[in-house]
């Protein structure tokens, strides 16, 4: 038991539950707690899920919290607030001539991010959706600044005062972005218009496009600073009542935001950055992920996650996260990095049907957790990919779901039955067809995300997490040729216990275009640049209470081939000096071609940066993980439960297979398929051929 | 007997995503901006026979063309396509559109059989050069000739060999040398791409499974897509559009499509259009039936693969030369904006009478242009397709307004911002925004039109511009009035003026400072602006789509200019009066302003 100060406390709000996890100061997992999520204000299921996770642990709330000395939250009051169109009322101010740019969108206003089957509907995809700024609330003022920051026509001041107080005091607007053209190259004019703003409404939430995103392109500058005053005020009111509310119930470390840049930061960044909030949910099991990678030595890791309604996976390569620099989220594309994570609608409430033709399709609909898979028995009749697992014998129908939801096969047995008559397949028939067809689909998913970004899925080791995933993934991984699978222990809440362990991360951006070889000229523009941006970084950091030398600083250049627009991240120090040009050159080049193939590359066009990334990482004290204590033992026998038939496709019928007490297997216990092993929270499927051994940390590495 | 339905449907799938991988791979490795960034390109995996079984994401333009370009390579090579050959083919008359469209398709071969055809097909950065203007589009042009180099279908590599001489004779026509290695050797390796994945699933599921799962996709789309026609109304419905000029003297072209739709089956019959004309508005085959594909494909549910088996049930007359289907050597620079433009929006008028609630919006007329010069500050040549000035107003549909800022050529594309456009040419952006009362009135709105104005920078640059869409705007649907008309109007030194209507294209150089204007129009309405509901007018009016006054003009609704409500009693007195008038749709249809 944990004295006090020692505890550090993640909590993940995700689509269904709000999910917290306890460490003791020695890094093991002292409580893991579900709660129902609360959508109408997340901070009370929060405290639900705290109330719970110190009831596990049999302390009162006070006492959980004031020996807490990192509280880390990931949010989706942002996500939220951006899907169902809640944020703050907000106006435009923009360069006159460009007051459409956010509809007129590059063409992509309204798919980007949509399938490609979706995009070749797209006459009847457009639904006016409201936008996040309606055309009233914005307003041109006379200024222009040409690409090397000329100004061609100065600031009309006077204009700008006019539109603030049009937009404040006549269509009410509660917030305000700002976002002119190269305002990133000569940024004097959004500065001296927040000034104007500040003078007539000192406490109005403003975003100008030169401070969130200094980057080429209106179109998602404007995006950037339009979402971030968009969000800002919602994300604003939401910590600060959380804030309350912990403090109040004895929390008195401060609180860390989890980001979608795959870190931690404080709740003041957050504020100001809304944006680092969107999608940040399933980043906190990328860290996980990252984390993992690092403590088994596995560089490149697949990391998917499947849960009730949605797939996801992220990319571990050599050692890093993969970021995406103009992530979409909503059809709105904007500037922010942001952990790379694609997803799906397969999940264990993923419906199973049938099409017009009598082929099985599996999802993208989901039954949620209400009314859920048919065998829940609170009303729902169309089976789920977890009716088809109950079917095949994977899950076990005597269980209690989080205590309170037990298992009915019957239910699960007639309503796969039913879809499998109307095409004159058996239940089981149809269950196979089900459960071959959702791997099948998010093994496709993960060939698509790793081949997109030029490596071979052989090559990489899978980490697997999720309440559905222990199920499917040994099944899909053998596939996929993937080295190992590993399972890790608590993999339910696995977000929230990478949220836990995550570093505090802060990252700045900004455009820089010059091509390769530099001019002195150039090459000093860039290192002053480089060196401001890190100056930038540091100084956040500093301001957190961070010291100089907990912070490690890295510096990426951004090239690409002229006449190109894809652009790959060059590690670099401190300066740029002339010798290095010539070195990056060839670095761009020879890690173009280990991406794009043999031959790509282009070097007689010339190779150019387009922008500099510096990035901070502050790793507050996380706990390490807990030290293995037992001697490992191979004999498993203790755990085993008992036998249940299930269906193993490669023998091509159902056999009687092992089942595992997961609570009981120790340090060094060898599986072998087919067999089943049943945990708190999940269940994993060991395939006939495959291998499963337990480490003393709980994690189950399959060899396939 | 159901697995074998599963592991068809497993391949059908991973068919579809190698066909985008050649997509990812196209984009990530081309070199010219209209490839890597606008995506205009298409690709796609075909049988044995030259049927598309799985195509990828891209210009949906260039879809049904890269199977008729395919097969007339075997048609014209029989006997004679080996393992290790790549051909290249951009010849209109052997299956193609326009001479800037080229196909390279490359053969797989299992055990001596000719297995499946991988293809890209791309709009290269200087049509395929030799024409008389750069980029191919040359409205002066009464010859295919003038427009650029013809190749008919032949081998890039035999035997696995490149042919080093032939390569080089496609490069050294071209303009734009960098950008047109870069792009063929792009399109290479995107087939290459296709071939390993192909290779793949044929080691793993065998020949047999792969050729089973390709009959099966292709018989899954056609029993789809010819259950979803079952359902359609019988009947024979007509759509009748038409296109300003051909750019040579004949106005007022007609492209007819007379569509009868039989139980499971579709006709779809062009013999009412006009005869080919003397200009380079006469369209290639294959580009006849991408567009009216294109077109029927906005009402098919998006479930159905848009694969070969979608041809079958349909049959297609598109008689010999007519503007759909021209004799040999008929100039084609413009075919894939007009008439390709006027096929999809004679199908689509054909369809809306049919299937009103379901029909997609008519294609958009375009304003298009090619700017080309030396840039003073690299001292290089450009030729710059300025996407900046291209956002169209989509039509309005049943259920929804036409967006702003839409594309005239759909699919996959992103259009440059302004600032980018800064970047790569010496131009200035000096205005893009949304017109007022551009929207075409309905109870759904088109989208509103865009206008644009660019200036040339230090240097003098040589401007083609084309507008049609002029004199026949994209028309509206079942009841709604059109939008406004395109235009285009240039900028001289000493103010002097020149404006540019429908159907006409105009060639000038301009100085440092000088520039153009572009007008896109805006869409069609869908339905009768008097059922539109007067508090969504409102929202038009507060967002500057409308003004007070069209409000009152084209929807009957009365705003308060003070308070900017509605005031229902006079609103329903205006309806109330026009509706006794008794104007017949359409006829309300404000005069073209300028």
């Amino acid at each position: 038991m944990a004295e006090d100060g020692s505890y550090r406390v993640g909590v993940d709000i995700g689509g269904t539950f709000v999910d917290c996890v306890v460490l003791d100061a020695d890094g093991h997992i002292a409580s893991v707690a579900k709660s129902p999520n609360t959508p109408e204000d997340q901070s009370l299921g929060v405290m639900g899920a705290l109330e719970a996770a110190a009831d596990n642990l049999g302390v009162a709330l006070r006492t959980l919290l004031s020996s807490t000395t990192g509280f880390i939250h990931g949010c989706t009051v942002g996500t939220n607030a951006l899907l169902e169109r809640k944020g703050a009322k907000t106006g435009l101010i923009t360069t006159s001539g460009f007051e459409d740019t956010i509809f007129i969108g590059r063409v992509m206003q309204k798919r980007a991010g949509l399938m490609a089957e979706e995009v070749a509907h797209q006459s009847r995809l457009f639904k006016a959706e409201p936008p996040v700024v309606p055309h009233a609330l914005i307003r041109g003022v006379a200024e222009r600044v040409d690409a090397i920051g000329e100004v061609l026509c100065p600031l009309d001041e006077a204009g700008v005062a006019t539109a603030v107080a049009e937009l404040v005091d006549q269509e009410g607007a509660e917030s305000l972005a700002i976002s002119y053209l190269w305002s990133f190259i000569r940024p004097e004019h959004e500065q001296r218009t927040r000034q104007i703003i500040a003078q007539a409404y000192p406490n109005l939430y403003v975003a100008s496009s030169h401070e969130v995103a200094p980057v080429l392109g209106e179109y998602e500058r404007t995006v950037s600073a339009v979402l971030t005053a968009y969000l800002g005020p919602a994300v604003a009111r939401y910590a600060q009542r959380l804030e309350e509310r912990l403090s109040e119930s004895g929390l008195s470390s401060g609180l860390l935001m989890m980001t979608c840049r795959g870190g931690l930061t404080s709740v003041d960044d957050a504020c100001q950055n809304p944006l680092l909030t969107l999608d940040s949910g399933p980043v906190g099991g990328a860290i996980g992920g990252s984390l993992f990678s690092a403590n088994y030595g596995e560089d490149n890791l697949i990391c998917v996650d499947m849960g009730g309604t949605s797939f996801d996976v992220s990319l571990v390569l050599k050692g890093e996260l993969v970021l995406e620099t103009i992530p979409v989220v909503d059809k709105y594309t904007f500037y922010c990095p942001k952990v790379a994570i694609k997803s799906i609608g397969a999940g264990g409430g993923s419906i199973v049907s049938v099409d017009a033709t009598g082929v099985p399709k599996v999802g993208p609909e989901s039954a949620g957790a209400r009314p859920g898979p048919a065998a829940y028995g609170l009303g729902g009749a169309e089976p789920t990919v977890t009716d088809v697992d109950l079917v095949l014998g994977y899950l076990n129908p005597d269980q209690v779901l989080g205590g309170k939801i037990s298992l009915d096969k019957s239910k699960a047995d007639k309503a796969v039955g039913r879809v499998g008559q109307e095409v004159g397949m058996t239940t089981e028939e149809m269950a196979i067809g089900a459960f071959t067809i959702v791997n099948a689909r998010m093994a496709d998913m993960i060939s698509k995300l790793t081949i997109e970004s030029g490596h071979d899925p052989r090559e990489f080791s899978l980490l697997a997490y999720g309440g559905a995933s222990g199920v499917h993934i040994p099944f899909l991984a053998q596939d996929l040729h993937v080295k190992s699978l590993y399972v890790p222990d608590a993999s339910s809440v696995f977000s929230a216990l990478g949220m836990v362990r995550g570093d505090v991360i802060h990252t700045l951006e900004h455009s820089f275009i010059a091509i390769a070889p530099f001019t002195p000229k150039e090459r000093s523009a860039l290192n002053g640049l480089i060196a401001d941006l890190e100056k930038r970084v540091m100084q956040q950091f500093i301001e957190e209470g961070w010291a100089q030398d907990q912070v490690r600083i890295s510096r990426s250049l951004f090239m690409k081939y002229r006449l190109q627009v894809h652009e790959l991240p060059l590690a670099i120090g401190e300066q740029v000096s002339e010798e290095d040009v010539a070195a990056l050159q060839a670095r761009f080049e020879a890690q173009y071609e280990d991406i794009y193939g043999q031959g790509t590359g282009f070097s007689q066009v010339g190779v150019e940066v387009v922008k500099i990334r510096v990035d901070g990482n502050a790793s507050p004290a996380a706990p390490p993980m807990g030290q293995a204590t037992e001697q490992p033992v191979a004999d498993a026998t203790a755990a085993l439960k008992g036998v249940r038939d299930a269906y193993f496709p490669s023998l091509g019928r159902f056999v009687p297979a092992e089942v595992y007490d997961g609570g009981k297997l120790r340090n060094g216990n060898v599986l072998k398929g087919p067999c089943i092993i049943e945990r708190t929270g999940d269940t994993i499927v060991i395939p006939n051929g495959a291998q499963g051994e337990v480490d003393a940390y709980g994690t189950i590495r399959l060899d396939l | 007997m159901v697995m074998d339905t599963i592991t068809r449907e497993i391949i059908r799938n991973a068919l579809d995503t190698a066909a985008l991988e050649m997509t990812v791979s196209m984009e990530r490795t081309s070199r010219s901006p209209i490839a890597n960034e606008c995506r205009d390109f298409s690709t796609a995996i075909l049988d044995g026979q030259s049927r598309a079984i799985a195509q990828g994401l891209g210009s949906p333009v260039l879809m049904a063309a890269i199977k008729h370009s395919v097969k007339a390579i075997l048609d014209e090579f029989p006997g004679d396509v080996n393992p290790g050959d790549l051909f290249i083919n951009n010849d209109p008359y052997s299956g193609g559109s326009h001479l800037g469209d080229t196909t390279i398709a490359a053969p797989v071969f299992h055990d001596g059989e000719l297995v499946f055809i991988v293809s890209v097909r791309s709009h290269l950065p200087d049509g395929t050069g030799g024409g008389a203007r750069p980029g191919g589009m040359y409205p002066a042009a009464i010859e295919i000739f003038e427009e650029g180099v013809r190749y008919p279908p032949f081998k890039l590599y035999h035997g696995g060999q490149l042919k080093q001489d032939r390569f080089d004779w496609v490069v050294r026509n071209t303009r734009f040398k960098a950008w047109t290695v870069g792009d063929i050797s792009a399109m290479i390796a995107s087939c290459h791409v296709a071939e390993t994945r192909i290779r793949g699933l044929i080691e793993k599921y065998g020949i047999d499974a792969l050729k089973e799962a390709s009959k099966y996709a292709l018989d899954y789309a056609e029993k789809l897509f010819a259950a979803e026609v079952e359902s359609w109304p019988d009947g024979t419905y007509t759509g009748v559009a038409y296109m300003d000029s051909d750019g040579f003297y004949e106005w007022d072209l007609k492209i007819q499509a007379d569509i009868t739709i039989a139980g499971g089956t579709l006709i779809i019959d062009f013999s009412g259009t006009d005869a080919q004309t003397t200009g380079f508005a006469n369209s290639g085959l294959g580009n006849s039936l991408s567009y009216a594909f294109l077109a029927l494909s906005s009402v098919l549910d998006e479930a159905i693969p848009k694969n070969d088996g979608i041809f079958r049930p349909v049959q297609m007359i598109l008689p010999e030369g007519t503007l759909v289907n021209p004799s040999d050597a008929s100039p084609t620079g413009f075919c894939t904006l007009h008439p390709g433009a006027e096929i999809a929006q004679a199908v689509t008028l054909a369809l809306s009478q049919a299937l009103p609630e379901k029909v997609g919006h008519p294609w958009d007329t375009r304003v298009t242009g090619v700017i080309s010069g030396t840039d003073p500050r690299s001292g290089d040549r450009y030729v710059a397709l300025p996407f900046v000035t291209m956002h169209a107003g989509p039509g309005g549909t049943q259920g929804m307004d036409g967006w702003g800022g839409g594309s005239g050529m759909r699919g996959g594309m992103a259009y440059t911002t302004a600032e980018m456009h800064e970047v790569q040419y010496p131009h200035r952006v000096e205005q893009r925004e949304f017109m007022t009362d551009s929207c075409g009135p309905g109870k759904w709105r088109g989208g509103p039109g865009t206008r644009t104005i660019i200036k040339i920078l230090e240097h003098t640059a040589l401007v083609n511009y084309m507008v049609w869409g002029g004199k026949y705007p994209a028309p509206p649907l079942c009841g709604g009035v059109q939008g406004i008309p395109n235009e285009a109007e240039f900028f001289y030194s000493g103010d002097r003026t020149e404006h540019l209507g429908g159907g006409e294209s105009i060639e000038r150089w301009l100085n440092d400072k000088e520039g153009f204007q572009t007008t896109r129009g805006g869409g069609g309405g869908w339905g009768d602006p008097l059922d539109r509901d007067p508090a969504m007018v409102r929202e038009d009016v507060l967002d500057e789509y409308l003004s007070i006054e069209g409000a009152r003009r084209d929807y009957g609704v009365v705003v308060d200019p003070k308070t900017i409500q509605v005031d229902e009693q006079a609103t329903a007195d205006l309806r109330k009066a026009v509706r006794e008038v008794a104007v017949p749709a359409g006829a309300a249809t404000e005069e073209p302003s300028s």
